[in-house]
């Protein structure tokens, strides 16, 4: 066993542990002690190169060149090229540079947390998810950007345009300001959901299923059918599956637990999701779906490597018919199936997330990834530009189109009524949109990556996803009604070091459990006795917790 | 004197350690079958992944993705080696990660041997101190946020060094490397010192010679970790003219699971599966030239020692 | 012939049998001799502190400067303010993880697997390599070798995905299983089968690449000492047993004192990759539970704390290691 490592091995090892930001919105908000020294809208004075009078979906164009550094993500298969034109075009609408710092998307969270810590993270910090400027905000290492709204004309239109203004107040941390602009989306649906081989279910004669209790009728007719298979399966360590399906039972479980709380609207008070009887019921049934044969069990554990390389083999080869995915899922198991037999006649649609006995309701609407802006930034002479191209880039449709679509005329062509064709001499890839044309949009020009996905209006949203999506969408819109957010609870400091105690093991006790009681390794009539070691872990004391801060919070503003 | 010992030393026999039999008994040759066996059925299992990913490389993705692939290629094509050969920068990372590895392994054996030589001398004042130092660094350390700051405020962010220098000397090596030069015998040292050589010749005349065997074994430990890092160049660098190639390769690799642990909030559009094809495209690429050194390296384990010369 | 083969068995092992010096102490109360050894030392040896010069200084720039960062451990860090802190707490967060339950189910667990990992991956690369030191075809020996070290080079990634695989209700394993009759297990879905499938991934991958240093010792064994044991009647059991062994102990005995010493560096991302929640009582190490509780708070402090402990513990084992190895064995690492 002879390790060539130097100390960096062991240093890794507990480093990354402690330098990972959370990734998943609703989490625990960090309170902001006020922080002496910092007037309101501080900064506004550099107004260098700004455009006076600058309004909504105008062009924006600095007075003078300028340039901003920006933190870049580096998709694996997407560095930045020669032939980009993503930066040229950008400078060229409004005189503004950006200098892109690179980051591999592998590690990100570890690495930009590590900047921002450290001092050295560049003026502008795109790829910032709903909670995760919470860790920054009691030190100021980023900028309270609720003062500087006046700023962005743009973004105050489409917010107020498309009904997102309470969900803005619910991004206000302890000291009432928020310290990231979240991506606005027109239309929010549930990104994974279900994804079925319609086929399969058109050949026992079951409908597409609107509620779980109907999936299980349809799972049983398929398993009579093809008794070797597992007719559902998750892709990802069951954490997708609960999640949209925690909606339908008036709970939380999955990739939505958060903090594990869930506001009881009656009693005005948080409650633990985990011990709820909506998650009972739902840990009931999936247990019934296994004990059945209808749900693979192996998949509840399996990790997905990213490309869910053994669930699509599974789905190829016929083991499995409905499984959690998304968009690009459904593209992963069309091709993995045609691989398998180049023959094949098949369906793939995502269906609508089931309802259940809350209803059919999914998640509440989400914010997209924003940006937040380093402290340092407002010291720049050229602050109020930086803000007025922020808002451009980030909300005026014109930069939104071109993101996503490129140079009207040259990459896409749109017509009268909106619509949107790509040009044919140019492909994209990625949403298999004219997969003969020879210049990639997104490979080889820069265009639809990931900047262009955070702020989306409807008809943009529809532009470039399949129609199965379009109709997937409108499924959701039409027939899905969302949960209402809860209230925010921010912590402070103190409070956000104990939560984090309290709440770690509080978690792994509600994943084990629920992965053994699903599994049939612990039989449910030992639910009062799960829940009875959950209290033991001072489960009230991390609710007095949370329920202290959201009242602090409700009475402060 | 010292000549004479020295031109008898550095010649060597080659294939060192290997026990001299005079005859085959029975028992030995039943056991030369068995370890021959053995060794065939424990290498197999070392190479079966191998094999896969060789496969996979030249393999469709989709068959990939499909489980189609373990021993043989399925839907044989050499597109994405062809892709990849047209791309510059992979091989301007590719071009980083040698450099990278060339420079840092000469800082790394240069800083290492001589301290290794130094606290391999026994009564040296101040020995258990040297020692004690570079223990002692073994255990503790400041963490990311501390050396990143150093490096930054030494200017070294998004140079060479910043990938090279952190790294530049393994205590365990340097343990390592001190307790075979401790293992040479004394009489060397003591007759060329009667001789006039100081330190600085002992250390070039006669204990390096002597000592391929470990210096060969150093050079490939620090070469493989080196070339196989990609933190340093992670954590100091953010110009992508800089990137080693194995950093391009964690991202593919690790950034593919990463997309499915961050849940739903970070996937969005980009759920697009990075290419199972791509990945052990690159993972070959990587790893053939670096599993090539070994065999140079095997060329200087050789016994630089024979005692028999040693006369009173 | 007997003293001049006595003496080659004797250089053969000379750093073993020699006793070690002593570090001379500084005499107090005796002034004058102390500070003549030190003129003395530095004229005689003064070449070897000045090679000795650049690595210090490397050492100190490079590794004592950070480590000031962990200061942090008994600061509150605030994420973006000062890279030291902003206020002393004191034993704030010392006392947060002695008082944390689950961490010291997590460090018990870490030592347990950095424990097994020890016993089970130290002897054998020594089994490997002087099995390869039989073989006698060269071309064979060398083909081997380099494929014994292959999976040394595989990324994790790419190594917890096979043994997934090949764990799994429909993999390799489990089709042995059943063909031999028997039922297919979950093996990592339980909880008992973690250590052995992390211990046993550990070897696969580590194994080959151990023996390479072992190889290289067996070069510097003197041929003539076998020559010796023959003559003496030795068979090549005996040989191996006589000479290869006490001639690659000086190796052993470092590589065993500085892996005890670094037992707790079980890897974060191996485990990370093959543990869920169902294995947590078994796999859940330190790194992994910091790493789950970083996910809620940025809590770099906390983590400090941890890692100083595990640092003090690591240190008094192979202060430990290498004094039990000086009296027990007569050899240490200094």
């Amino acid at each position: 066993m002879i390790r060539d490592l130097t100390p960096r091995g062991h240093r890794r090892a507990w480093q990354r542990g402690a330098a990972v930001v959370a990734a998943t919105s609703l989490l625990a908000l960090a309170a902001c002690s006020s922080d002496g020294g910092e007037e309101d809208g501080a900064g506004s004075e550099n107004t260098e190169g700004s455009m006076t009078g600058f309004a909504a979906d105008q062009q924006f164009k600095a007075t003078e060149p300028m340039d901003f550094s920006i933190l870049w993500t580096d998709w694996p298969e997407l560095p930045i090229k020669d032939s980009w034109k993503l930066f040229d075009e950008i400078e060229k609408r409004t005189n503004v540079t950006l200098e892109p710092t690179n980051i591999p998307f592998s590690d990100a969270t570890e690495k930009r947390s590590l900047l921002i810590s450290a001092g050295d993270a560049p003026d502008i910090i795109p790829l910032v998810y709903t909670g995760e400027d919470a860790p920054f905000v009691s030190s100021g290492a980023v900028l309270p950007m609720s003062d500087y709204v006046d700023l962005m004309p743009n973004f105050q239109k489409y917010v107020e345009e498309w009904d997102l203004g309470e969900m803005i107040d619910n991004l206000r941390q302890d000291d009432g300001k928020y310290y990231m602009v979240p991506g606005l989306q027109e239309v929010s649906v549930p990104v994974f959901s279900m994804i079925i081989r319609k086929d399969v279910f058109d050949e026992v004669g079951a409908p597409v299923p609107e509620t779980w209790d109907e999936l299980r009728s349809a799972l049983e007719k398929i398993k009579a059918e093809h008794p070797d298979s597992y007719p559902l399966a998750d892709g990802f360590e069951g954490q997708s599956m609960l999640n949209y399906a925690a909606h339908a039972f008036s709970t939380v479980a999955g990739w939505g637990f958060g903090n594990g709380t869930f506001w009881d609207e009656d009693a005005g008070e948080f409650t633990y999701a985990a011990t709820s009887d909506g998650y009972k019921e739902m840990v009931e049934y999936f247990h019934g779906l296994v004990e059945d044969g209808l749900l693979d069990p192996e998949s509840l554990t399996a990790k997905s490597d990213g490309s869910t390389a053994d669930l699509s083999e599974k789905v190829a080869n016929g083991a499995v018919f409905a499984a959690s995915g998304a968009a690009g899922t459904v593209e992963e198991f069309r091709t993995a199936l045609k691989a398998a037999d180049p023959d094949a006649e098949f369906e793939l649609v995502q269906i609508a997330p089931p309802g259940g006995p809350a209803g059919q309701v999914v998640e509440p609407r989400n914010f997209w990834h924003g940006f937040m802006i380093s402290a340092e930034a407002k010291d720049d002479p050229h602050f109020v530009a930086m803000v007025q191209f922020l808002d451009w880039l980030y909300y005026s449709p014109d930069a939104r189109e071109m993101l996503r679509w490129g140079i009207e005329g040259e990459t896409y062509t749109k017509d009268a009524d909106g619509t949107i064709t790509i040009d044919p001499d140019y492909s994209l890839d990625a949403y298999n949109i004219n997969p003969d044309g020879k210049t990639d949009l997104q490979k080889d020009l820069g265009f639809s990556t990931f900047l262009a996905e955070s702020t989306e209006s409807r008809a943009l949203k529809e532009s470039y996803n399949s129609d199965q999506f379009v109709e997937y969408m409108d499924t959701v819109l039409s027939t899905r009604t969302p949960r209402d957010p809860f209230p925010p609870a921010p912590l402070d400091d103190a409070e956000l070091e104990q939560a984090s105690l309290l709440s770690t093991p509080l978690k792994d006790t509600v994943d084990t459990n629920t992965l053994k009681f699903i599994l049939g390794d612990r039989p449910l009539d030992e639910w009062d006795a799960y829940v009875g070691e959950l209290e033991g872990q001072n489960l009230q004391g991390y609710l007095d917790l949370i329920n202290g801060a959201q009242q602090r919070f409700a009475e402060k503003n | 004197m010292v000549t004479q010992t020295g031109t008898m030393l550095s010649g060597g026999v080659t294939g060192g350690g290997k026990p001299v039999g005079a005859r085959d008994t029975r028992g030995y040759r039943a056991f030369t079958a068995f370890n021959t066996v053995g060794l065939i059925v424990v290498s197999l299992f070392m190479l079966y992944p191998f094999v896969t990913v060789l496969a996979q490389s030249f393999s469709d993705p989709g068959a990939i993705k499909a489980g189609m692939v373990s021993f043989w290629p399925v839907g044989f094509n050499v597109d994405t080696y062809r892709a990849m050969a047209q791309d510059t920068m992979f091989w301007t990372s590719y071009r980083n990660t040698i450099v990278y590895t060339l420079v840092g392994t000469t800082i790394a054996m240069v800083l290492t041997t001589t301290f290794a030589f130094v606290i391999s001398k026994r009564h040296l004042r101040g020995r258990g101190v040297l020692i004690g130092i570079a223990v002692f660094t073994m255990f503790f350390n400041g963490g990311l946020v501390p050396n990143y700051v150093l490096i930054s405020s030494l200017g070294l962010k998004n140079t060479m060094w910043a990938v090279v220098l952190p790294g530049a000397v393994s205590v365990f090596n340097l343990l390592v490397m001190k307790s075979f030069f401790e293992n040479l015998p004394q009489e060397l040292e003591e007759a060329a010192q009667i001789d006039g050589l100081g330190w600085f010749g002992i250390l070039g005349r006669i204990v390096l010679p002597l000592s391929k065997a470990v210096l060969a074994t150093m050079v490939l430990f620090y070469a493989v970790a080196y070339w196989n890092d990609w933190f340093a160049a992670f954590l100091y660098l953010d110009k992508n003219e800089l990137f080693p190639v194995t950093l391009f390769m964690r991202n593919l690799i690790a950034g593919a699971s990463t997309t499915a642990s961050e849940g739903a909030a970070a996937v969005g559009s980009t759920t697009q599966a990075v290419s199972a094809n791509i990945q052990s495209v690159t993972m070959i690429l990587i790893l053939v030239p670096i599993v090539c050194v070994y065999p140079f390296v095997q060329r200087y384990f050789v016994s630089g020692v024979m005692l028999g010369s040693v006369k009173g | 012939m007997s003293t001049t083969s006595d003496r080659q068995l004797s250089a053969a092992a000379p750093a073993l049998d020699r006793p070690t010096p002593r570090p001379p102490r500084a005499d107090v109360g005796r002034p004058r001799p102390a500070r003549r050894s030190w003129r003395l030392s530095l004229r005689r040896d003064w070449q070897l502190y000045a090679l000795a010069v650049l690595p210090v200084l490397f050492l100190v720039v490079f590794r004592y400067v950070p480590m000031l960062g962990n200061v942090i451990a008994f600061r509150q860090f605030r994420p973006g303010g000062s890279i030291f802190g902003e206020q002393w707490v004191g034993l704030r967060y010392v006392d947060m993880f002695i008082h944390d339950p689950t961490f010291w189910k997590v460090f018990t667990n870490t030592v347990i697997l950095g424990a097994l990992t020890l016993v089970v991956c130290f002897p054998l690369p020594i089994v490997l390599a002087l099995l390869l030191n039989e073989v006698r075809k060269k071309a064979f020996k060398r083909t081997i070798q380099s494929i014994s070290y292959l999976p040394h080079f595989l990324s994790l990634v790419i190594v917890a995905g096979m043994v997934m695989q090949l764990l799994s209700l429909q993999g390799t394993v489990n089709q042995i299983i059943e063909g031999l009759g028997g039922e297919g297990i979950p093996f990592l879905q339980r909880a008992e089968w973690f250590r052995t499938i992390y211990v046993g991934s550990e070897v696969w991958q580590t194994v080959g690449w151990g023996t390479i240093l072992y190889l290289a010792a067996l070069t510097t064994v003197d041929t003539s000492l076998y020559e010796a044991a023959r003559i003496d009647g030795a068979n090549r059991w005996r040989q191996t047993w006589h000479v290869t062994i006490p001639g690659i102990r000086p190796t052993m005995i470092t590589l065993l004192i500085l892996n005890i010493g670094t037992f707790l560096n079980v890897g974060f991302e191996k485990v990370l990759l093959l543990y869920n929640p169902l294995t947590y009582s078994t796999a859940d190490v330190i790194s992994t539970y910091l790493y789950r509780v970083g996910l809620v708070s940025n809590n770099l402090s906390y983590a400090a704390a941890i890692g100083l402990f595990q640092a003090c513990i690591g240190l008094v084992m192979v202060l430990s290691a290498n004094f039990i190895s000086r009296r027990v064995v007569g050899a240490s690492l200094w």
